[in-house]
């Protein structure tokens, strides 16, 4: 027998949890899910390496030396671990939080690029320094396009600009070509260098399968897939060559 | 015949339908760019290629071993802007370089008309997507020139020296300092590139006034090992015009 006073009791009894949870959010926001985990690993390199690239100095020798030796597959102990190898998480995208804006520092000192090699978040910014007593021009190069070549006099102002796009910027000096640096700027924070005794840890990664990729300047780019858990610290490896 | 007609009409409903998604600038830009494709390829081509990448068929025989070949106008840096490094130029740029052309390298084409070198100008950038979600971020360069006296020269020179020029230039200002005689300099493509020879002012390829060599100096050559100076030169901007009346006075001019 239909019953309005029943109708109504349903109807109450189902809603009101729903209308309480929209309550909820409107009061205290969308609930965190933390669907992630972390990569850690090491990079090796195998085998002896190729020995320095020593390269002659022909202007201002007298703050640069007479030569300069470039050894890029930094290397440590008998198990080859390689330092200087930036891992990341491919096609993920960025985790939604505000990118934070401090300036990624790229400084012309002793005729060298500090940090040599360097990483950053798209929407950075870096602050070019040159701290010799020589005139250096930092020049950097996305895509085939220059992205900046500017002079910088001994003393002379810091520069700074945003980066705009994510990929590899390479990075050299005209008048002292032997001074090189790589800048690889990302879309997302899921990435790392190796440490100087060739580890990595890469954290808050959304949990699934995703390709993670190494590059390194002089080797070239490793990639392998992994399943990422949730709240759990996934160990690989990558070796080169 | 009743084929024809419908593909007419449909034709029509869908140009009508179409306009109003475009703006009025846009529809503009792009028949200024169908009328530039038409000059382009009768007057361009032959050395910036079918597809704007600096590949026609007389561009590697100008300069097959080193720089400079034609602009590839597919990649988005030039050489001749009046924007900081790394910006794309502004349209007056482009409209400038087509008008005087470079000498030694590139006709002037100011024998076209100025609505036809505009059109030229909407072709050359549809090449390059950045175009349309980039704003060119432009330098100032109102500044009264400084008058060129003794006083300026000399303060030009110590200036060439300070800012070490003539690492490429060369003491002399011929374009034979040591990095460029030691054949380090390269351009974007990786082509053997010389410094100009500031003694000779017909080889100058940016302009020849005292406003075009502080443009020079201060957006530098993008694709090229001049840097720009504008940030070394923020606050005392009078530094280039003394620079520029330096390098003017290097060379004979008529």
């Amino acid at each position: 027998m239909f019953s309005p006073a029943l109708y109504l009791h349903r109807f109450l009894l189902l809603s009101t949890p729903l209308v309480l949870g929209v309550v909820a959010v409107q009061i205290l926001g969308p609930v965190e899910m933390t669907y992630a985990g972390t990569l850690e690993g090491t990079v090796h390199y195998r085998g002896k390496p190729p020995p320095p690239k020593v390269l002659q100095v022909i202007k201002d020798q007298d703050h640069c030396g007479a030569e300069v030796s470039i050894q890029s597959i930094q290397i440590h102990d008998a198990h080859g671990f390689l330092s200087n190898a930036v891992v990341s998480v491919e096609g993920v995208k960025g985790s939604g939080e505000e990118v934070v804006e401090i300036e990624r520092p790229v400084i012309n000192t002793r005729c060298a690029f500090s940090p040599r090699i360097s990483m950053a978040r798209q929407g950075q910014e870096i602050e070019i320094r040159n701290q010799d007593p020589i005139l250096h021009n930092t020049h950097i190069k996305y895509r085939g396009r220059t992205f900046l070549n500017v002079a910088q006099v001994p003393g002379g102002n810091p520069i700074v600009k945003r980066l705009k796009r994510s990929g590899l910027h390479t990075i050299w000096c005209d008048k002292h070509i032997f001074m090189e640096g790589s800048l690889l700027v990302f879309s997302h924070p899921y990435y790392s260098m190796t440490n100087q005794t060739g580890m990595f840890r890469i954290e808050g990664i959304p949990a699934g399968k995703h390709p993670i990729r190494v590059w390194h300047e002089t080797l070239g780019i490793l990639e392998k897939v992994v399943n990422v858990t949730e709240k759990g610290i996934i160990q690989v490896k990558f070796t080169y060559p | 015949m009743k084929t024809s007609r419908t593909f007419y009409g449909w034709t029509m409903v869908l140009f009508f339908i179409a306009q109003p998604a475009f703006g009025s600038s846009e529809v503009s830009f792009l028949n200024s760019a169908r009328e530039g494709q038409t000059i382009y390829e009768r007057s361009c081509l032959i050395c910036h290629g079918v597809s704007g990448k600096g590949d026609g068929p007389a561009a590697f025989y100008n300069a097959a071993f080193s720089a400079s070949r034609a602009r590839d106008f597919t990649v988005g840096y030039y050489k001749f802007r009046s924007t900081v490094s790394g910006s794309l130029p502004l349209d007056e740029d482009l409209f400038r370089t087509i008008t005087n052309g470079i000498p030694g390298y590139m006709p002037s084409f100011s024998g076209l008309s100025l609505e036809q070198r505009w059109q030229v100008v909407a072709y050359i950038k549809s090449f390059y997507s950045g175009f349309q979600d980039e704003t060119p971020e432009s330098i100032s360069l109102n500044g009264s020139p400084i008058p060129f006296t003794a006083a300026s020269v000399q303060r030009g020179k110590a200036l060439y020296e300070e800012m070490d020029c003539s690492s490429c230039h060369g003491r002399q200002a011929r374009g034979d300092g040591s990095v460029a005689l030691a054949g380090e300099l390269k351009d974007s493509r990786g082509l053997s590139i010389s410094p100009n020879d500031l003694t000779n002012r017909t080889g100058w390829k940016n302009g020849t006034t005292a406003r075009d060599v502080v443009r020079t100096l201060r957006t530098g050559l993008d694709g090229t090992p001049m840097p720009s100076y504008e940030s070394q030169l923020a606050g005392h901007e009078e530094d280039a015009w003394h620079l520029a009346n330096y390098v003017l006075s290097l060379s004979h001019h008529e």
